[in-house]
């Protein structure tokens, strides 16, 4: 098994390797690997240059949203004890968006402190459903079904927002600098690194309440702290590209089949996965059928509408066997 | 360890009120009672799971609320009905979750493998050490449950009803490993258990809560004809048999109450 484990992280990170090379040299602006070689020989090439502004802060940010929103999914599924809890899913995204959009049509003067106010838009719906399943310890099939009617009213609450012509959301992947590289580079690497530093505390999460108080381990305080990474994760991947739905979903997972449910694990082959797959998402999106260019996130939802059916009917069907 | 005036409501019922029960030290003390009276509730009381509405519970002359969860833990640990683990983990893995409360960031928990391989031989467990725990049995689970506890090195333990889900060798076998702790390493052991031969065999002492009485006493003592008639209605013969000891038996017939509704 471990072996195994291993072996999948090499795959995984030369296929990583292999799409952010493929990502870099398609496109409309098609680079040959002599042009990239001059470059890194003479240190100048214009159409490298040009690829270098335009379509290498799209890479990395699709990389560094793809971990963030991945490694999101894989905690609030921990915190929530729910197979199908993802940031986008529960409203998470879509309170972030709000307040985005409240911020900007009516205080814009506090433009400055906006990333703080988009956590806090975030949080809230993560607090209504914490507040929900430690009060009244609600199924997780009713807990979701509560996060998407947060879900839909917030979005309700965005297309009232979007008739201001001060609001803009979030472009998705395209026009994208280096400016927005930092932003996200910083909040996503300071957000995987907790992430990374609370994961043993994240696998005890599977313990009940009871049992938690009585190995001495507060499971309440570090869900919260947990829940909070993991928004805090997905509001800044938002504010950036805007919704990107069932990437938390769909990588947690696929990971977890391959290598199990421990955490450990889970976190580390995330980020790497889930990179992955945003950054073919957008690459496949562009290259596909030019000069048209389809949103990654159109991409993602498409392919993972089914995918939370299927999980849905799935975690049916294994509690219909199991009653009888 | 003992409770003070202890009342607990659960949507404005009273469970019961102002109990004062003096549980022995160094000894097994078994809760016993018909469905519905509580037995588990004041377990949950005393392992602090849940807070009396009312009233104070006392570990060795200091209140449980005072104490910090994890000096608690490493005085009192408790089993419960239904456990769960991270699934993928390890036998070992769990066990060594028993430690937490030995560990922190600045200290490191240095006797955490001399206690682990202790307990890991103390409930047979050595071979499974590497076995995840979903390749496990009910019974295994349940002795790599009472290992975590153990992990914690308590002088108090709590079992809420050990023997549930589990077919009788193994219901035996938990209850000859409780018995082993209490007699040689002085573990005091309050559980809750619904067999009452398995609660007479068991036990130094039996509690019983009923209409808000607490009958306490040694099993020979509580355990008569007529309290069995009393606290759960059925017609119950006691038998004295040279190699079982005392059972309870019904006897043929019907439940005494016999319009049940």
């Amino acid at each position: 098994m471990k072996k195994y484990s291993q072996l999948t992280f090499w795959i995984m990170l030369c296929m990583l390797v292999i799409t952010i090379y493929i990502s870099l040299v398609s496109g409309k602006l098609p680079l040959s690997i002599e042009q990239i070689i001059t470059k890194l020989t003479t240190g100048t090439e214009p159409q490298v240059d040009a690829v270098i502004d335009l379509r290498m802060p799209r890479i990395f940010i699709a990389l560094f949203v793809g971990a963030a929103l991945s490694v999101s999914g894989a905690l609030l599924q921990a915190v929530l004890q729910n197979p199908l809890a993802e940031a986008n899913i529960i409203g998470v995204t879509s309170g972030a968006l709000v307040a985005r959009g409240v911020i900007l049509i009516f205080l814009p003067t506090l433009y400055f402190y906006l990333p703080i106010f988009v956590f806090i838009g975030g949080v809230i719906p993560f607090l209504i459903l914490f507040l929900l399943v430690s009060r009244y310890q609600i199924t997780p099939i009713r807990l979701i079904l509560v996060g998407v009617a947060i879900y839909a009213m917030l979005n309700g609450v965005i297309e009232l927002l979007s008739m201001s012509p001060v609001m803009q959301l979030p472009t998705g992947l395209t026009m994208k600098i280096w400016q927005d590289v930092y932003i996200i580079a910083v909040t996503s690497t300071i957000g995987i690194i907790f992430a990374l530093m609370l994961v043993n505390k994240v696998n005890l999460l599977s313990f009940e309440d009871k049992q938690a108080h009585n190995i001495g381990f507060n499971i309440t305080k570090y869900r919260l702290i947990i829940g909070l990474v993991a928004v805090f994760l997905a509001s800044s991947a938002t504010a950036i590209v805007g919704q990107l739905a069932f990437v938390g979903l769909i990588v947690p997972h696929i990971i977890r089949r391959i290598v199990g449910t421990n955490y450990k694990k889970v976190i580390p082959y995330s980020i790497i996965f889930g990179a992955w797959l945003v950054l073919l998402a957008d690459t496949v999106g562009r290259t596909i059928a030019p000069p048209l260019e389809i949103p990654a996130s159109t991409i993602t939802t498409v392919v993972g509408g089914p995918f939370l059916i299927y999980l849905i009917c799935k975690g049916a069907y294994v509690h219909a066997n199991r009653e009888r | 360890m003992r409770t003070e005036n202890v009342s607990f409501k659960y949507q404005r019922k009273h469970i019961f009120e102002s109990l004062n029960i003096q549980l022995k030290k160094h000894a097994i003390t078994t809760i016993i009672g018909p469905n519905g009276s509580g037995k588990s509730t004041l377990l949950q009381i005393l392992s602090r799971n849940l807070e009396p509405s009312e009233g104070i519970v006392y570990l060795d002359n200091q209140a449980i609320s005072s104490l910090n969860r994890k000096t608690l833990a490493r005085q009192l640990a408790t089993v419960h009905q239904n456990n769960r683990a991270p699934e993928d983990y390890t036998v070992k893995e769990v066990i060594q979750c028993g430690r937490y409360s030995y560990q922190s960031i600045l200290k490191k928990d240095i006797k955490q493998e001399e206690v682990i391989q202790h307990v890991l031989h103390q409930l047979e467990l050595e071979d499974f050490q590497d076995k995840p725990i979903s390749e496990l049995s009910g019974g295994e689970l349940q002795r790599v449950f009472i290992a975590m506890s153990l992990a914690q090195e308590p002088q108090y333990m709590l079992l809420d009803e050990p023997t549930t889900y589990l077919d009788l060798n193994y219901q035996y076998q938990v209850l000859d490993i409780i018995r082993s702790l209490n007699e040689n390493f002085n573990i005091t052991i309050i559980m809750v258990l619904h067999d009452i031969n398995q609660a007479i065999e068991y036990s130094d002492e039996i509690v019983c809560i009923h209409n808000n009485q607490v009958i306490q006493g040694p099993p020979e003592e509580v355990v008569t004809e007529s309290f069995i008639s009393h606290v759960y209605n059925i017609d119950a013969k006691i038998i004295h048999d040279p190699e079982c000891g005392m059972l309870i038996c019904k006897r043929k017939g019907r439940a005494t109450r016999e319009n049940h509704h």
